[in-house]
């Protein structure tokens, strides 16, 4: 079974470039430009992981994850923050982000797949 | 009614609060006044008190101590008339005139006699009488007064039967006379050894000249009178009419000089007293009434109160100088404060204070030019800060910032490495590579415009219309994404000397924040319109409007929310080339829904 993925990001070109990277991987990718279309992709849409960005207009990327928690139906969906505001050591990370885990934009890539494998292993 | 009745009491209160805004210099003016008025009506007071009573107290000694002079005044005249009665009597001729009946009826030859006993008294003489032993007058010359006013005088008879000189006062024809009774032996008829006993009265009447004679000798006026007919008095005749009334009140008949009693006449106030002036027989025939001015003491009073009005006057004048003096220190140096503080208010540290004064208010200057200048120090050190942390910010937004493009590229680099990657796929890394570093570009051109704060702008006529067109076809794709529609309306007739470019990222910064303020759809509204020699361009949205704690702050670098890829320059950037075009960039505070921001350009005047 490939990996379903809602990719929220309000860059454009970051968002088709990433896409494009995990559909290579086997990925299944859905995309989103910020938190309300998020939202509103989850309403009929059952993705593994939602990955997406920190700072976006509207709907914020802190408020997404803690509405996609709140939400039972959705229990079981990993949630992975790809932001340019977290340090690849692992700072700037917000307070109370309901995420599984955090990943900085400076990542190398393939390091966001062995993270993406081993939360949907679980 | 009521509205009037409201107004009213708004003008009392506002009359009020005016008194409360007195300045300082009339304050002082007021309380010095207030201080010295009321010293010298003390002063007045305590004067009045002490002065006046004594001077009163003064007189009243004079008023007993005059009283053996006025005794002595009577005793004279009494010992006069006597001494003349006496020597009458003894007299021949005067015996022989009034013995014969021919002679006696003679009133010239009496007159004559009577001018022949000479001296002062003779001549003052205003009465002379014979009486027989029984009382019955047979002769009387009155001064100014031919008819003999009465017949009978019963005290003459007392002292023909007694022999002896008596004295009294009496009443003849409606005057007042003291009187001396002398007996006398008249040679009657042919026989000149036949005597016939007699009395012989002489007299001087109570006169306005008496009266004037006692003035002289007490000092005093005296008034001669019975019951409540005034007969002379030494008061002037206006005067004198109007008395009557003061001196025949019942408590002058019992004052003796030891109890004067105080009596106003003609408007002056007097102590008074009286003494009887006995008949014959003892009984009261009429009274004196001496009369001790005070006039003295109400005079010394009028000229120290005089004096009082004259210090109280200085007083006030010098109350006005010293307070104007005072207020002048005063007020002058807090005037050269207050400009001060108000220097300080608006942030012009650098103004000094020049308050050459010494004492409180010039430490206070002091205190004024130390804080000003810790102030200034801490203002610099502020600024230092804040310039620090602007800059450690806006490092920090360029870093993130440039992550997502370089994120982009790096990715799309990986990718590219790999292969077997579908030609269309491979194409789409690639432009996205390109996009991101065309931002990357953006973003620090858009920067390094910022920081050099200068712009070299290319300034052509052009119609704002079209400039708006362009703006709103450029940003079209994006907006229509989002389901917004973008609304013109700018007036044809606007024209203004622009660099196309930059003022074209002037309008799509403010469409590209109004269509990411709504992710769901809406509407944007751009009209402009000539306001003078000025357009006025509006840009509003159906947003959600700027968060009030940032409306203050929003042209300011990195405060602008929830930016797209933005650096958070955009609307510092935009409000720094509308100034360059000689405009203005705000947010317009009365829009009721959205934001609504607003630019002025000035237009092209050719």
């Amino acid at each position: 079974m490939p990996i379903r993925i809602l990719l929220v990001d309000d860059d454009e070109a970051f968002r088709s470039v990433t896409a494009i990277a995990l559909e290579s991987e086997g990925c299944v990718v859905d995309e989103a430009n910020d938190g309300y279309t998020a939202l509103a992709v989850l309403q009929h849409e059952h993705p593994d992981v939602v990955v997406c960005d920190l700072n976006m207009p509207g709907l914020d990327g802190r408020e997404l994850c803690h509405r996609v928690r709140s939400n039972p139906r959705l229990a079981d969906v990993r949630l992975v923050v790809l932001s340019a505001l977290i340090e690849p050591d692992g700072s700037g990370i917000p307070p109370n982000l309901e995420a599984d885990c955090c990943l900085s934009k400076q990542t190398h890539f393939s390091r966001l797949i062995a993270q993406l494998e081993s939360l949907t292993r679980r | 009614m009521t509205t009037n009745t409201t107004s009213q009491s708004t003008n009392v209160r506002e009359a009020f609060a005016r008194a409360g805004r007195f300045r300082l210099r009339d304050r002082l003016f007021l309380a010095s006044a207030l201080l010295s008025t009321s010293i010298l009506l003390i002063a007045a007071w305590v004067i009045n008190n002490q002065v006046v009573r004594q001077a009163r107290q003064q007189v009243q000694t004079e008023v007993q101590d005059l009283l053996p002079v006025y005794n002595a005044v009577w005793e004279e005249n009494a010992r006069s008339l006597a001494t003349l009665g006496q020597t009458m009597a003894n007299s021949p001729n005067v015996k022989i005139i009034f013995g014969n009946e021919r002679a006696a009826r003679d009133r010239e030859t009496i007159r004559e006699m009577i001018a022949d006993f000479g001296g002062d008294l003779a001549s003052r003489v205003d009465l002379v009488l014979i009486t027989d032993g029984a009382g019955k007058i047979t002769f009387a010359e009155m001064r100014g007064n031919d008819a003999p006013p009465v017949t009978d005088l019963t005290a003459a008879r007392a002292v023909a039967d007694s022999q002896q000189q008596r004295q009294c006062f009496a009443i003849f024809g409606g005057r007042l006379f003291q009187l001396s009774l002398t007996p006398i032996l008249l040679q009657s008829g042919s026989d000149e050894y036949q005597n016939t006993l007699a009395v012989l009265g002489t007299g001087l009447e109570l006169s306005r000249a008496v009266a004037g004679e006692i003035r002289n000798r007490v000092h005093s006026d005296v008034v001669f009178l019975t019951g409540e007919r005034i007969y002379a008095s030494s008061l002037a005749p206006e005067a004198e009419a109007g008395v009557a009334q003061a001196v025949t009140a019942p408590e002058i008949n019992r004052a003796d000089p030891a109890r004067p009693v105080e009596v106003r006449v003609g408007g002056q106030p007097n102590l008074a007293f009286s003494r009887q002036l006995p008949g014959f027989d003892g009984q009261r025939v009429g009274q004196v009434v001496v009369l001790r001015s005070l006039a003295g003491a109400g005079r010394l009073f009028r000229s120290i109160s005089n004096l009082l009005l004259l210090l109280w006057t200085v007083s006030i004048a010098a109350a006005f100088a010293f307070s104007f003096l005072i207020a002048r220190r005063i007020t002058r140096p807090m005037g050269a404060l207050m400009a001060g503080t108000r220097e300080y208010g608006r942030g012009n540290y650098d103004y000094e204070i020049k308050a050459d004064t010494h004492g409180e208010l010039g430490e206070l200057a002091g205190a004024f030019d130390q804080m000003r200048r810790s102030l200034k120090q801490t203002q610099a050190e502020l600024l230092k800060r804040e310039r620090l942390a602007t800059i450690g910010q806006m490092a920090g937004s360029i870093v993130h910032d440039l992550r997502n493009p370089l994120a982009t590229i790096s990715t799309a680099a990986e990718m590219l490495n790999r292969a077997g990657l579908a030609p269309e796929r491979r194409q789409t890394l690639l432009e996205s590579q390109l996009r991101a570093s065309q931002r990357m570009h953006e973003m620090l051109r858009g920067l390094l415009d910022f920081t050099r704060g200068s712009y070299n702008l290319e300034l052509e006529p052009h119609s704002l219309g079209s400039l708006v067109e362009r703006a709103v076809k450029g940003i079209g794709t994006n907006a229509a994404r989002a389901s917004i529609v973008i609304e013109t309306d700018v007036a044809a007739d606007l024209f203004v000397r622009a660099d196309a470019g930059q003022l074209r990222r002037v309008f799509e910064n403010l469409l590209t924040n109004a269509v990411q303020a709504m992710p769901d759809g809406g509407r944007v509204a751009i009209t402009a319109i000539r306001e003078g020699d000025h357009a006025r361009i509006d840009v509003a949205d159906d947003g959600p409007g700027i968060p009030a704690e940032i409306r203050e702050r929003l042209f300011e670098p990195f405060v602008s929310h929830g930016k797209l890829g933005g650096t958070g320059l955009g609307l510092a950037i935009a409000q720094s080339i509308v100034e360059a075009h000689g405009g203005s960039i705000g947010l317009d505070p009365a829009a009721t829904r959205g934001a609504k921001f607003f630019i002025t350009l000035p237009l092209d005047s050719v």
